[in-house]
């Protein structure tokens, strides 16, 4: 389980959706570019994921 | 007081204080191979992790990546990908190949290989790549190492010499500590780098736009093409970013000093812990270069050496004490990569090539001092590498990750038992297609179609590898017991009961 969720999320941070969902230099969030707060996310979220399927003992 | 002497001072107490430490871990040190070369297997959470840390962030993270933001752009925001797998492979592979090693008395990642697939052939092969590529990592350390200096002094003390001094100060810890002396000081290095390059960006980004929100917003105001994708020289395309996130993620990993680390550890939940917070550290340090190099490229346009633009902020605009503090930060990044690579290095060369093929049945002092001799030769090779070429960084980081990932089908044989087993002659074989292809993609034709060099010659490889082994005979039960055995004692130890 936590593998298949570590590499649905780890897409999200490779091409095709970093260079055609993400890459919108005119869309910005919170006063940082969509790209750099998206990929932020999905970098902690993958981190998180991590740190469950250690608690989990996996 | 100059900045210059400020900043060359405290680099110079830095260096002062890494010795002081090889010294301490020489009293510590008993005259035992496994203590010398693996910490004596014992390396507890703490000082494996900053000594990970330390070892995977370089001269690059610090010169490197905020040279990348400032020439290619946002675009290299990959970075955190790489990271985040190098954390993932930490915590699937590390117990694996943690557990082997303790089983059997493995030192180097040849010893695993040559054990696993009975051959000698083997054993070279890996010495060799490990060898021969990460001697281009020395290569990008040192000359990352005189650029700082170089720029710390003011152009007082030469790149040459700067580069020497640096080789020659990690040479003697490591001599005199050998793998204690190098986490010790790894510990104070991955502490320092991060710190420093937190402090020094957000005061850059302070004192140059008001803050790191406005630093964003004058980048978007004056060079908007620094934040789309494929950057202003069309370098980060889909087939780049696929190819720098594997080979400098699996390509790292599968050098020496990264994978003898995995057996130092002191058990194997020490090794998932690892993996499962080491990207914390990775990943967040590419915030800091963004601000820099980003910054950089509206603060500082033009610079004939993107990779110095840190350094030149801070001396513009930075108080001298904090730019001291900084730089020696910056140093630390190096060195603790250097000695790190200086050490697989050394034991590679002592324990696969020397102990095995020279004098094989001498005393583990003899052992000892045949190391530090190397780690001399080293130098002296490492030396002339680093004053002899001046390419970008990055590049490098990504030849020397690229030759290493050819190790990776071989490696996964190991430690993922499978239905068909791999073979000598199927890995043999593959490695050297690898490279081959490896030559080929990065030199004659540089990323064909697109796709990172590396990536084409690992497809190749893993190719040739499942080929060959489906037609060749494979190790002994004897050995898939022992080994494979292993694994599924430590690893699922439901399925061995």
């Amino acid at each position: 389980m936590a593998t298949v969720v570590f590499l649905g999320v780890f897409l999200l941070s490779m091409p095709p959706f970093t260079h055609v969902v993400l890459d919108r230099p005119d869309t910005w969030i919170l006063g940082v570019p969509l790209f750099f707060a998206a990929l932020f996310l999905v970098y902690s979220v993958l981190i998180g994921v991590l740190v469950w399927a250690l608690r989990k003992g996996v | 007081m100059e900045p210059w002497v400020v900043a060359t001072s405290l680099i110079f107490i830095y260096l002062i204080a890494t010795i002081i430490l090889g010294v301490i871990a020489n009293k510590r040190m008993t005259v035992d191979m496994e203590d010398f070369f693996l910490y004596g297997r014992k390396a507890g959470f703490i000082v494996l992790y900053l000594t990970v840390v330390a070892t995977f962030h370089s001269a690059f993270a610090f010169l490197g990546s905020g040279g990348f933001f400032y020439t290619h752009g946002i675009g290299f925001w990959a970075a955190g990908t790489w990271t985040l797998l190098v954390g993932a492979i930490t915590y699937v592979l590390g117990p694996r190949i943690w557990a082997l090693g303790k089983a059997h008395g493995y030192i180097t990642p040849a010893d695993m290989l040559a054990d696993f697939y009975e051959s000698e052939a083997v054993r070279v092969a890996v010495a060799i790549v490990s060898v021969v590529f990460t001697i281009l990592y020395i290569q990008v350390q040192a000359q990352g190492l005189g650029y700082i200096i170089n720029v710390a002094s003011g152009d007082r003390i030469t790149f040459e010499l700067g580069t020497l001094v640096l080789l020659v100060v990690a040479a003697v810890y490591l001599m005199a500590g050998g793998l204690r002396a190098v986490y010790w000081t790894d510990v104070i290095q991955g502490i320092w780098m991060y710190v420093a390059v937190w402090v020094g960006a957000m005061y850059l980004a302070y004192d140059l736009f008001g803050g790191p929100m406005q630093l964003w917003a004058e980048v978007r105001a004056q060079r908007p093409d620094l934040l789309s994708l494929p950057g202003p020289e069309g370098f980060f395309t889909p087939g780049m970013w696929i190819g720098m996130t594997i080979t400098l993620s699996f390509g790292i990993i599968f050098q020496p000093h990264m994978m003898m680390r995995y057996y130092t550890a002191v058990d194997a939940k020490t090794l998932k812990l690892l993996g499962a917070t080491t990207p914390i550290y990775l990943m967040t340090l590419y915030v800091p270069a963004a601000l820099v190099g980003l910054g950089g490229a509206v603060a500082m346009p033009g610079l004939d050496v993107p990779d110095r633009i840190f350094p030149e902020l801070l001396f513009a605009h930075a108080p001298p004490i904090l730019t001291g503090v900084i730089l020696a930060g910056a140093t630390a990044a190096a060195m603790s990569t250097l000695d790190s690579i200086l050490h697989a290095n050394m034991s590679v060369l002592t324990r696969d090539i020397y102990q095995r093929y020279v004098a094989p049945d001498r005393g583990h002092g003899h052992y000892l001092w045949v190391g530090r001799g190397i780690v001399a030769a080293l130098l002296v090779v490492g030396y002339l590498l680093s004053v002899r070429t001046f390419d970008f960084l990055v590049v490098l980081v990504t030849l020397s990750g690229s030759g290493a990932l050819q190790l990776m089908p071989a490696i996964v044989g190991v430690c993922f038992p499978m239905r068909r087993t791999l073979t000598r002659a199927g890995v043999l074989s593959g490695l050297l297609a690898g490279l081959g292809t490896l030559y080929v993609t990065l030199v004659v034709t540089p990323h064909p179609l697109g796709l990172h060099g590396g990536v084409w010659a690992l497809l190749l490889n893993v190719a040739v590898v499942l080929v060959v082994s489906a037609v060749t005979e494979g190790p002994t039960e004897e050995t898939l017991n022992r080994i494979h055995g292993e694994l599924e004692r430590q690893i699922y130890p439901e399925i061995s009961r």
